[in-house]
């Protein structure tokens, strides 16, 4: 009987050490977008239809009432962000708030200046609005060259330019 | 009937001037709009780029006075596309069940057959998005084609080429929506020198979401229309015919009840002391039932 729980643990262990240390992958894998001008669920059809052409959109769930778009990816993929504003303006409404949870690396660029990199995706995100201490974090992890699962907001500045301001950092590779 | 002359009547050719207002009536005037539009108006509302949107909507209409009878149903077919999301093109070919008309005794029924089609365009040139809110305003051109057999009795046509011109806004909510609309029709001689006398369409609506509407559930919005029409002289070959022209003012409740990319939709006229003529046929009701389906 020892022995049985023995073996048991021994295989738990290993399939928890090896679920709890697997590599972090680089990939954007939830954006959630709030939509503005979306009033009616007939009318935010076009939303759907829209944003399930885009890259690595594999769940999608839209809150009419809280004027938002919500997409998740699969385990391999990352979602191309940079098509989602003009799919939404291809849909008839207008794109504001879009907060991400991505995992990447973050670089520095030019001194003190800082993007995240998403590896997957050719996007590259100018960190900024960033509070002093989580800056700091993000400015050793660039030094480091760890990979981060971060959390926060994106704003569009021209097409195809997106400005990252993080607001937590959920994860760290070692 | 006399013109304004002061000919002979033309007996001969009241029979043309009533089936030509109802087909006109029928044809140009009942433009099924999209979505969530007023019923019996034409909306800002366009379809998302490269959309396609399918409508059918049956049409029935009832007028009648003391000697005089017509009643009018048509399966109205369109096929919309969004050219962008603020561009869309509208293809409509109605199709004629039954066209009736009954005077001093007689009864013509015309039965099936194609009506007058229309191309339509509706570029939406402002649009003003916040968080459950759209304000939105567009410009409507269109055509319509002498497409429908003029030898039927009821004609199902003028056998002109007519066009269509029109301005619409409309506030879309949560809970409320507004609209507006002003339409003018402009109507060109056709065959055996008949000219319907232009319109002067001018609408407006309140409606109200009842229940809080969320995405892949079903959603309903009722609305009340308000429908004015000023019908201008009709003429043949030149001259005014005095018994025609005329406005009337309609309420009309309506509906849509949508899920996920399907709509259903429909409404009543209930005509508000019409000022037209008295030997003309006086609307009793306008009926009308749709589905739309987008893809």
């Amino acid at each position: 009987m020892r022995k049985f729980l023995g073996i048991n643990l021994i295989i738990f262990m290993t399939i928890a050490g090896f679920v709890l240390t697997q590599p972090l992958r680089a990939q954007i894998h939830k954006v959630t977008v709030v939509v503005e001008g979306m009033a009616c669920p007939f009318c935010a059809y076009g939303i759907e239809k829209k944003l399930k052409k885009v890259d690595g959109v594999r769940s999608m769930v839209i809150k009419i009432k809280e004027g938002m778009a919500i997409l998740e990816t699969e385990e391999e993929e990352s979602i191309g962000l940079a098509h989602i504003p003009k799919a939404i303006r291809d849909a008839g409404f207008s794109p504001s708030t879009i907060e991400i949870e991505a995992t990447g690396i973050v670089k520095k660029v030019d001194g003190q200046d800082l993007t995240f990199q998403v590896n997957r995706s050719p996007l590259s995100l100018r960190l900024a609005d960033m509070e002093n201490a989580l800056k700091d974090h993000l400015l050793a992890s660039a030094e480091s060259g760890r990979m981060v699962r971060i959390v926060g907001t994106v704003r569009e500045k021209a097409e195809g330019i997106f400005f990252f301001s993080p607001r937590t950092v959920k994860k760290e590779s070692q | 009937m006399k013109s304004s002359a002061g000919h002979t009547p033309l007996n001969s050719h009241r029979w043309f001037i009533i089936l030509l207002v109802i087909g006109l009536t029928i044809g140009f005037t009942s433009s099924p709009g999209y979505g969530h539009e007023p019923i019996f108006g034409l909306g800002p509302h366009t379809i998302y780029k490269g959309g396609i949107g399918l409508e059918m909507e049956f049409e029935a209409e009832h007028a009648s006075s003391s000697d005089e009878k017509e009643k009018d149903f048509v399966l109205h077919n369109e096929i919309i596309y969004g050219v962008t999301a603020d561009f869309a093109v509208t293809l409509s070919l109605p199709y004629v069940l039954n066209r009736e008309s009954e005077a001093d005794g007689m009864i013509e029924r015309s039965g099936l057959g194609l009506g007058e089609t229309s191309l339509r365009m509706k570029y939406r040139f402002r649009r003003r998005d916040r968080r459950g809110v759209q304000d939105s305003a567009a410009f409507i051109v269109g055509a319509k084609f002498p497409t429908g057999d003029v030898n039927k009795s009821p004609r199902h046509g003028s056998g002109s080429v007519d066009f269509l011109l029109g301005l619409t806004a409309w506030r879309e909510s949560l809970l409320w929506y507004y609209f507006g609309d002003i339409r003018y029709r402009l109507n060109r001689q056709g065959s055996a020198g008949i000219k319907a006398g232009d319109r002067l369409f001018a609408d407006a609506a309140i409606g109200i979401r009842p229940w809080p509407a969320d995405y892949q559930k079903p959603d309903l919005v009722v609305l009340v229309e308000l429908n004015w029409e000023t019908l201008m002289r009709s003429e043949i070959n030149g001259h005014e015919v005095s018994d025609s022209g005329g406005h009337l003012l309609f309420l009309s409740p309506s509906f849509f009840l949508t899920y996920r990319n399907w709509a259903l939709k429909g409404g009543v006229q209930v005509p508000l002391d019409p000022q037209i003529s008295r030997n003309q046929p006086k609307e009793r009701y306008r009926f009308k039932l749709a589905i739309e389906i987008h893809f």
